[in-house]
């Protein structure tokens, strides 16, 4: 089933504005991890965005809109068109909770403004750190269950003294830039950034004359873990194989791994998609992680996780994974750059987990013209 | 299928799960689940409901949440423990910011593997227009609301847990507890879900009408 398609996506990253100053970083090993400048509440390197932004509203809603505005001139588009679906992630949708005047409220819940966002059509999606991959299995659903021909997903996170704290008592956080599938890793180091993606319909999208090449050809979101840490082996397994079985594919070329730094998350992602590896036959199966480039961007962090892999896709190009300089042992899996073969057909997965048993794999194609 | 669902409701308030099962009548496809935290209740009903399935759906169907009211208190519940002088911040206050927290021994303990999607920002009206659009292409479906009865507890904020579930089940025999002083049904979903059977609903659309 390759009826749903990825028309347009934009970014904002540590690395600046836009998906080629992402992607260029991505490609030179760029590491845009270091001490905090902004955010007063960490003491460990931290991935900032440095654009100025209005200061009349929370940086995450200004960073949402931008990459927004961005996926919706890549998709061709003047606007979001009046009947898409906007699907927006975070930790929870804006309330006031009392705690208004305090301005990392604002970068915590919300975006405080879904009005200047998107018309009434929004919905808000909640899966901690696998929610942008969770939006976009929803807006797949919805445009297979031809709820609407156009979906957005978009999401962003701002450094805040609320998560830095959550994430801090679980000591997640590294003292150094996060080294994803690296021996000598210790934890993650968190960032900031937006992303959006413009999902459609792919008999829409040709009929207007935009890309369809890209098409989510599968996706499995679960709810499921013997404990609370984003750390099961057996989850991620069965979530990678009931992904691979809904694409009906029985190859993959790359895998965009959730891969944040930490010791066991990695390790377990790296057991589970070694059983994936053997369960296709594959060799040299090539693996990659941005997060060590521009840090985990919490519930947004599959957005450029998925804009890395629509160009791993795109140009055949595997860039390095940052900071990975001492890799793991693998059987089956290649954790370097790399090429991919030339095919007529190319296909990809992008993991993502979060705290609550949150499991996601997407998995997306594309046809070379 | 008929598009109709059933009903199951569980709760943490003996009141508001009687004044539920009125509202449901002849709907209700489970005895109502009692439980005396938020957290067992919604995973007591979540499981009852499974059970009402068919065999065949009860691994694989799809589950919507209404998470609004839930999520907002789990942030509002962090920000006040991160900002209470008089304990420290525990990992265990860091996994509870989770809304599928409420969840996630459902799986485990029964086997299902549906996609689920923890949803907020959305009406009861247009939950149900999204979900009568999901079920024409999936055998079964599950629409969880979770309306807290005590928000502003951010100990304990109890619960009503109101799922309708497709395809309706058998109904199930139930007396309704007589009680001295009838509650309103703080369930926006029940109060939106039809009472009898309608048509084959729009497979298109996004709209304030189930």
């Amino acid at each position: 089933m390759n009826d749903v398609v990825i028309t347009g996506y934009g970014l904002v990253t540590p690395f600046g504005m836009g998906v080629d100053t992402f992607w260029h970083g991505l490609l030179a090993g760029d590491r845009a991890l270091g001490p905090a400048q902004r955010f007063r509440h960490a003491e460990e390197p931290v991935g900032e965005i440095r654009t100025p932004t209005p200061s009349d509203k929370p940086r995450k809603q200004a960073f949402t809109e931008a990459a927004i505005a961005e996926a919706v001139r890549d998709a061709g588009l003047a606007r979001i068109p009046d009947d898409a679906l906007v699907v927006l992630v975070g930790q929870a949708p804006w309330c006031d909770g009392g705690k208004e005047s305090d301005p990392d409220w604002s970068e915590f819940v919300g975006p405080v403004s879904v009005a200047d966002i998107a018309s009434s059509r929004a919905v808000y999606l909640t899966h901690a750190c696998a929610s942008a991959a969770f939006g976009v299995a929803f807006a797949r659903s919805a445009i297979q269950a031809g709820i609407v021909d156009t979906a957005v997903v978009a999401g962003a996170s701002v450094l805040n003294r609320y998560e830095y704290a959550s994430m801090r008592v679980v000591k997640a956080i590294s003292p150094h830039p996060a080294r994803p599938f690296d021996r000598d890793r210790s934890g993650i180091s968190l960032g900031e950034g937006a992303g959006a993606l413009i999902i459609e319909r792919r008999e829409h999208a040709h009929a207007r004359g935009a890309r369809d090449d890209l098409a989510v050809l599968g996706a499995a979101c679960q709810v499921v873990a013997a404990s609370s840490a984003a750390s099961d082996e057996a989850a991620i397994t069965e979530c990678l194989r009931a992904a691979i079985a809904d694409a009906r594919v029985d190859r993959l070329d790359y895998v965009h791994a959730h891969a944040t730094g930490t010791p066991q998350g990695d390790a377990v992602e790296l057991a589970a998609l070694e059983t994936l590896a053997a369960d296709l036959d594959l060799t040299g199966l090539p693996v990659g992680s941005h997060k060590g480039a521009i840090g985990h961007l919490l519930h947004a962090s599959a957005l450029p996780a998925i804009v890395a892999t629509a160009l791993v896709l795109r140009t055949g190009v595997v860039p390095p994974t940052a900071g990975l300089a001492n890799p793991e042992p693998c059987r089956r899996l290649h954790l370097g750059p790399a090429r991919l073969a030339s095919a007529a057909t190319t296909v990809a997965a992008v993991t993502s987990f979060g705290f609550g048993g949150n499991s996601c794999t997407l998995v997306l194609g594309r046809v070379a013209s | 299928m008929a598009h109709t669902p059933g009903i199951v409701i569980g709760g943490t308030d003996q009141s508001s799960l009687a004044a539920a099962a009125t509202a449901a009548a002849d709907r209700l496809a489970a005895p109502p689940h009692h439980s005396p935290d938020t957290t067992a209740a919604v995973r007591g009903t979540l499981e009852a409901a499974l059970a009402a399935l068919p065999p065949p759906h009860r691994t694989t169907t799809p589950l919507l949440v209404l998470a609004d009211a839930y999520s907002t208190w789990a942030a509002r519940r962090f920000a006040q423990r991160i900002d209470d002088p008089t304990r420290r911040l525990r990992p265990s206050d860091s996994i509870r910011l989770e809304t599928s927290e409420l969840i996630r021994t459902v799986a485990v303990d029964t086997g299902w593997r549906g996609p689920c999607y923890q949803l907020a920002a959305l009406t009861a009206e247009r939950a149900l227009s999204v979900a009568s659009a999901l079920i024409s292409q999936h055998p079964s479906l599950l629409l969880c609301e979770v309306a807290l009865l005590n928000p502003d507890d951010l100990t304990e904020p109890g619960c009503l847990a109101v799922i309708a579930v497709w395809p309706r089940p058998s109904g199930v025999a139930w007396t309704t507890p007589v009680t001295s002083h009838p509650v309103s049904v703080p369930s926006q979903l029940l109060a939106a879900l039809p009472t009898r059977p309608s048509g084959a609903p729009s497979s298109r659309g996004w709209t304030d009408a189930a």
